[in-house]
């Protein structure tokens, strides 16, 4: 057995090495068999040949489909991320110790080859337990009469992709690491660091903006977050009929494997990245805590960064915020941000240098951290990038989802120019009011009203912000106020239609339902009915006709109108989407009001109400509560008062005939009469 | 033939060789010698080819040693602290040796179990440290090497089997000339073995020669000057000297000849050129070097 060489100079792969790989960690290897063996195969075989007399056929191939596409979807994306750890552990273990790492360079492979023959052992392994699973499963189905074998397929390509992906992944972070726990602390690290830092900054944003409001994760944050995407972009779609019940599996509910494509290629450039990070590693690195000289700066500044951002703020938070009652203050900031980010800092210093003599070494870089920390603050405090008052041009805007949310809420997405118009005017006039109120948010007031925007722009970028406006009566008369124009958006019939299902996206309505209140007695009880797709349609155009003739959106800054007007009565739609061939079905509601004389005509016309007084208004639904509340708390009050109102030295001793005897302590005044 | 020329490598700041140069003739048994911190285990570990070098070159027969396979499989080392994989037995190392080395000779492992009476089906980290040290040495010597690299390969290893490894070693010398490079404080042992020596301090080569040269090139005097003469006449070259009663005892760097054709002027009642042993000039030449036992009184 002598060791073949398979490049053209120098042993690129080692058989001699990729042997003792297999047989030296055999434990790991076929732990990870036998546990894909039990999952796939053996579950298959039980599930479609054991005792099930009393389950369909159907149900039961229905049941082992649905059951490996679930173990092919986000249940592999949990596994690869672990196996990949796992493996690359194993196998580049050796990295981490002196005499490990002299054995291993000392030995007539060069390190490409090292690395080829470890990496591909990996591979080797995994791929063949998952071709040995997949023949098994395969077989079991076929005998079984299993025809969907491209679920099969999925769930192959699915767990190998993701697998080779995560295992690159943790090879590539095993060449940074020197010592054995450095590496899954550094693969666990880097999997969340990109959403980790996305929503420090926007936790940050929104302590110190105004109306600043993003917990978005962009696209690019959730491709840099693997599991997260992964998890993500295989979850399956279901497909219902028009009772709900699920359909069987079609080929379109299967998962994309885009991804999981994507992935393998890049698992493919991190592998070669590794490659080239070993070929550069020095010997002696083992056991520093990160391998590569220039990773090291990174390291030591990244720490300081991140332990900054996340115990800085949670330090802010429990300290300043609590003090000052969420005022905030810039050099204060400063002050935790600077303090934790040299913890941060000086414990990575002293985890490469491995000694706790570290301050005099770098004090310079802690400076250099220090004085970008004190930049941040007070940049943040400054609000040097303008994020408090930026409102975008309506003309940039290329679409608007709002949200209005008064005594009802109104949500949609808006691409008409006007309308989004008046949204940035009243953007701009929240701001100046917030500019005159000496940028502090003004909390006086009657009521409030919430305000979320979120602007795409022309060129792809976003402005998230969300605000509550305060406002009195006075406030509503003054026509540039916010609450004045918010009052205008609520009652402007584009505002009104874009809360319904986008015009195109409904392929038809297939019914609905209404909900009614029982308010006659002490406390009220729901009930409802449906109704075909012909009376949706009915109601619908009486909606519009509503909303066109501007009865909608009225009473909506005016508590006790909208109280005294608003049905509780919900009136659900349940619809179609355009394109959408799982067969799901889809529901929107409205909330009517006595204005809607349109639509109030439409429902007695479908038989749905005999006149208005079969609909509960909110005040009326409030005063039934009021009424069951008081007459509750008066049987309580009696209760109470029956309990105590006896002398506490009496009792009273008798049947229903009356008292037989009263003893008082001490004495007994009376006998039976 | 191993060459070395103005190697340096660095750790960091650090320069644990700072241009070494020395040669190492083919067939030779050369060995290195120095004081702790010298250099001696990471010169041994750029010559095997675990650490690149940051300066100079390393040449086995012409040929740069870093990521030459080749040329590794014609070398074989065992390091000071020899590794092994955790559950292997030296049966299991065995297997990756014979895959590794294309000369490794199995007609040898049999042979060699004589010498070694170690059960191989033992994993290897249940062996004392003298059985693991013996371990490293049968699976080496069945590599069947053209070099030979070993880093203080007796330590831990009981007289019998000291002498019985370095009856192997030499015997692959002579009759298959392998070149032995051995690095080790044991110096009355290596005077036994090396026919070259190198002595490297502070990551630089103060000396190298054979070992005859060296003898040859100092002589320790025994010396009675007449009565007229009470101190050690300060032009005679002399690297350290030392009085017991009448009697001086000089070192000095020439040979016998020259030494005595120094002292005749002073008449001397006696005087005996005796040669020096390895440690001996070890000592003196590293005293010359700031490096001796310092009197220190506690």
């Amino acid at each position: 057995m002598q060791s073949k060489t398979l490049c053209s100079k120098g042993a690129c792969f080692s058989r001699a090495l990729f042997i003792n790989d297999l047989t030296r960690f055999w434990p790991l290897w076929a732990l990870y068999l036998v546990g894909w063996l039990l999952t796939m195969p053996v579950i298959q075989f039980i599930e479609l040949f054991g005792r099930n007399a009393w389950t369909d056929r159907a149900d039961l191939i229905e049941n082992a489909l649905d059951d490996v596409l679930a173990i092919g979807g986000t249940f592999s994306a949990v596994v690869a991320v672990v196996v990949g750890c796992l493996f690359a552990m194993t196998l580049f273990s050796y990295l981490t110790t002196a005499r490990s790492v002299g054995f291993a360079h000392a030995l007539p492979v060069r390190r490409e080859g090292l690395f080829i023959t470890h990496f591909l052992a990996g591979c080797a392994v995994f791929l063949f337990t998952h071709l040995l699973t997949l023949g098994l499963t395969a077989a079991i189905w076929a005998a079984a009469g299993v025809r969907m074998m491209s679920v099969l397929g999925f769930w192959f390509l699915s767990i190998t992709g993701q697998t080779f992906f995560f295992y690159c992944f943790a090879v590539f972070c095993a060449m940074f690491a020197g010592q054995i726990l450095a590496m899954p602390v550094f693969y666990g690290i880097f999997n969340g660091l990109a959403v980790g830092i996305t929503q420090l900054i926007h936790a940050m944003g929104e302590m110190f903006f105004y109306g600043y409001s993003n917990w978005d994760i962009p696209a690019a944050v959730e491709w840099l977050t693997p599991a997260l995407k992964l998890g993500e972009s295989l979850t399956r779609t279901y497909g219902y009929d028009t009772d709900g019940q699920r359909l069987p599996l079609t080929s379109d509910q299967v998962p994309g494997l885009g991804a999981v494509g994507v992935y393998a290629l890049a698992g493919a450039v991190l592998a070669v990245a590794a490659l080239a990070v070993y070929r550069r590693r020095r010997g002696e690195s083992a056991g520093d805590t990160v391998a590569v000289g220039w990773a090291r700066p990174a390291f030591r500044y990244g720490v300081g960064v991140c332990a900054a951002l996340s115990l800085g703020q949670g330090l802010y938070a429990l300290t300043w915020d609590q003090f000052s009652a969420g005022n905030e203050n810039a050099a204060a900031f400063a002050v935790c941000l600077v303090l934790t980010g040299l913890i941060g800092y000086y414990g990575a210093e002293m985890l490469l240098n491995k000694s706790f003599r570290v301050f005099r070494l770098g004090w310079k870089g802690a400076a250099v951290l220090a004085g970008l920390l004190v930049a941040l603050s007070a940049g943040c405090g400054a609000d040097v990038l303008g994020v408090q008052t930026r409102v975008p041009d309506a003309a940039q805007v290329k679409s608007l989802d709002f949200t209005i949310s008064g005594r009802s809420s109104y949500s949609g997405t808006l691409t008409d120019p006007e309308t989004i118009a008046q949204f940035t005017q009243l953007h701009q006039a929240i701001l100046r009011k917030w500019e005159a109120d000496n940028r502090q948010s003004d909390h006086s007031g009657d009521d409030s009203i919430y305000i979320s925007l979120d602007y795409e722009l022309n060129s792809g970028a976003s402005v998230s912000r969300n605000y509550n406006i305060f406002y009195s009566a006075a406030d509503l008369q003054n026509p540039d106020s916010p609450a004045s124009l918010a009052a205008d958006l609520l009652s402007s019939p584009t505002v009104q239609l874009a809360d319904l299902p986008e015009q195109g996206t409904v392929e038809r309505y297939t019914g609905g339902y209404l909900e009614y209140y029982d308010v006659s007695g002490p406390s009220y009880s729901q009930d409802g009915t449906d109704f075909d797709a012909d009376t949706t349609e009915a109601l619908l155009d009486a909606f519009y006709q509503d909303v066109k003739a501007g009865h909608a959106g009225l009473d909506q800054m005016d508590s006790a109108a909208w109280e005294q007007n608003t049905y509780a009565n919900t009136l659900v739609f349940y619809y179609r989407k355009t394109g959408d061939n799982s067969g799901r079905i889809y529901s929107t509601s409205v909330t009517f009001s006595a204005h809607y004389t349109n639509l109030l005509v439409a429902l007695e016309q479908a038989g749905l109400i005999r006149d208005s007084s079969d609909l509960t208004t909110y005040a009326q639904l409030d005063d039934n509560e009021t009424g069951y509340d008081k007459e509750k708390a008066a049987v309580q009050a009696a209760a109470t008062e029956e309990k105590f109102a006896p002398d506490a030295a009496e009792t009273v001793i008798g049947g229903a005939d009356g008292p037989t005897e009263i003893i008082v302590a001490d004495q007994t005044t009376g006998g039976q009469n | 033939m191993i060459e070395i020329r103005d190697t340096v490598k660095r750790f960091e700041q650090f320069a644990a060789l700072d241009g070494v140069t020395l040669t190492v003739p083919g067939g030779a048994v050369y060995g290195l010698v120095g004081p702790n911190g010298a250099g001696k285990s990471t010169l041994i570990r750029c010559l095997t080819g675990v650490y690149g070098i940051d300066g100079g070159s390393i040449l086995v027969d012409g040929e740069p040693v870093w990521e030459n396979t080749a040329l590794k499989r014609r070398m074989i080392g065992i390091p000071d602290d020899w590794y092994y994989f955790l559950q292997s037995s030296i049966r299991d190392m065995m297997r990756l040796y014979r895959g590794m080395y294309p000369a490794f000779s199995m007609e040898r492992y049999e042979k060699l179990k004589e010498a070694f009476p170690i059960d191989e089906r033992l994993p290897i980290r249940r062996l004392s440290k003298g059985m693991q040290k013996q371990a490293a040495f049968w699976l080496t010597l069945c590599c069947l090497p053209e070099y030979l690299i070993l880093d203080e390969p007796v330590d831990g290893l009981d007289p019998v089997m000291r002498r019985q490894v370095w009856s192997l070693v030499l015997d692959d010398v002579t009759q298959r000339g392998t070149t032995v490079l051995v690095s080790s404080h044991n110096l009355r042992e290596l005077e036994d073995v090396c026919d070259h020596v190198g002595i490297l301090d502070h990551g630089k080569v103060l000396l190298e020669r054979s070992l005859s040269q060296l003898q040859d090139n100092m002589v320790k005097l025994q010396v009675v000057f007449p009565e007229d003469v009470t101190e050690v006449p300060a032009e005679l070259p002399v690297l350290h000297a030392s009085r017991l009663g009448r009697v001086h005892t000089l070192i000095m760097r020439k040979n016998a000849q020259e030494a005595m054709a120094l002292l005749s002027p002073y008449h001397p009642v006696l005087a005996d050129a005796i040669p020096l042993t390895l440690e001996e000039i070890f000592i003196y030449e590293l005293g010359g070097a700031d490096y001796a036992v310092k009197d220190i009184v506690l």
